[in-house]
């Protein structure tokens, strides 16, 4: 009869902290990638110039519709054969860079898209010019709105990230993977690292709902 | 390493590949339907200790990575149990248990967006709960619901690529195996992301057509 015993893995827990850092290094260094190449894709998607619209919506459609897994395989083997050798490492930053900056591309164009022409106006009849229109008037109100989609997305990311043990980076995932066949425990091995997830995401939501809440109240008063 | 033939002759291994990962997905959309309505509504009108169980059902399973539930249900469920469930069964829990969370969110969202009148209205009639909630309040949720349940469904299509590690030769593991057999990594993932594409990207033209027309609807 299987009992559960979750000191049958305590041996594990210590390279348990390295796991979750690399896990969370994953993470933020794909959201600072994907963010900047998700506004610059959005500014494209809204541009009057249709090559350039239409590229950026080719770019949406084909990364957000080819799952992480396949995408983090094309990185890591494919290119591999052509002769570009990323490390595993990369290859899971690439892999979740681009399809994170499909969907945050489409973040921002649904940000933009609330902000009336009229603040652009109202800006340049002060005597404002186009790029200070953009830092000063136009991204910090976008930036405002788009704070809970935000949100979904770094959570999205940070489950994505778990792809990184499939090719072996030593993250969270890959400790579980490890710990369950080296101590066949792999039921605790699971709802541990299950539950780190789980806490993990929940701060990130907490955290960035602070944020949106302290926005508006800045924006309000 | 050895090389026997072309990417294209193994096409048929590509297509019983994505004829599994339908099948999977259909599944799980299926089940996920039944379970993520129960826990939506539970969520919308269930006296508070239901909602607090829901909830966290709810947010466990958004949280957790695809790639760990099928992990926790192949071999943790395995072990646990003593009860050997082979790949299909332990890729069909998980994504059943996944597509649940996801649509009971849903399912919560398109309740809470009818308004307050309406129920008010219903039970000024003289309809009882339950009465009020499957002729009047269902009918319009079903509208709202329609279109993000489609995208769902294309999220649970995409995480069944993660089947793959526990051995289901779904379309993905096929990949696998093909480009074990001809070694051309490059044109076989390219293949897959294309197959992949297409079908995802199909399911959501049509779902984005369905949402126009729902929207003209109303």
């Amino acid at each position: 009869m299987y009992q559960f015993r979750l000191q049958a893995i305590t041996s594990y827990f210590s390279s348990l902290p390295i796991s979750i850092g690399t896990t969370l290094e994953i993470t933020a260094l794909a959201l600072a990638l994907s963010t900047p190449i998700g506004l610059l894709l959005a500014k494209a998607r809204l541009s009057p110039s249709w090559p350039i619209a239409s590229f950026a919506r080719a770019y949406v459609e084909l990364f957000r519709n080819i799952p992480l897994l396949v995408l983090l395989y094309v990185f890591f083997f494919g290119l591999a054969q052509i002769g570009l050798h990323l490390s595993n490492f990369w290859a899971t930053i690439a892999a979740l860079t681009t399809n994170a900056a499909a969907y945050c591309t489409e973040i921002f164009r649904s940000g933009y898209t609330t902000i009336p022409q009229g603040q652009r106006e109202a800006a340049r009849s002060l005597g404002l010019r186009g790029l200070h229109i953009e830092m000063f008037i136009v991204l910090p109100q976008v930036i405002r709105v788009i704070i809970p989609a935000y949100a979904n997305q770094c959570i999205g990311v940070l489950i994505g990230s778990s792809i990184a043990a499939v090719i072996g980076v030593p993250e969270l995932s890959d400790w579980m993977l490890a710990t369950g066949s080296g101590s066949f425990r792999y039921m605790e091995a699971f709802l541990v690292a299950a539950v780190i997830y789980i806490v993990l995401c929940q701060a990130v939501a907490i955290t960035m709902a602070a944020i949106d809440r302290r926005q508006r109240r800045l924006s309000t008063s | 390493m050895f090389a026997h033939g072309n990417v294209w002759d193994y096409w048929r291994v590509f297509l019983d590949g994505a004829l599994m990962t339908l099948e999977l997905s259909a599944i799980a959309l299926l089940a996920g339907l039944v379970f993520g309505m129960i826990v939506g509504l539970a969520r919308t009108y269930g006296p508070a200790p239901i909602r607090a169980i829901c909830l966290c059902f709810t947010e466990a399973f958004r949280s957790t990575p695809p790639l760990l539930l099928f992990f926790g249900s192949y071999y943790g469920l395995s072990y646990a149990t003593g009860v050997k469930l082979s790949p299909f069964e332990a890729s069909v829990i998980a994504m059943v248990l996944e597509a649940s969370a996801f649509i009971s969110e849903v399912v919560r969202a398109a309740f809470r967006s009818i308004g307050r009148g309406q129920w008010d209205a219903a039970l000024a009639l003289g309809l009882g709960f339950w009465k009020a909630l499957l002729t009047v309040v269902a009918p319009q949720s079903v509208r709202v619901l329609i279109p993000p349940t489609i995208g769902v469904y294309v999220a649970v299509l995409k995480d069944s690529s993660f089947a793959s590690i526990v051995g289901l030769i779904e379309l993905t593991r096929a990949g696998l195996l093909v480009r074990e057999t001809v070694g051309d990594s490059l044109r076989v993932f390219l293949l897959l992301s294309l197959v992949y594409f297409v079908i995802n990207f199909s399911i959501s033209s049509a779902a984005l057509r369905l949402e126009r027309r729902f929207r003209f609807a109303a």
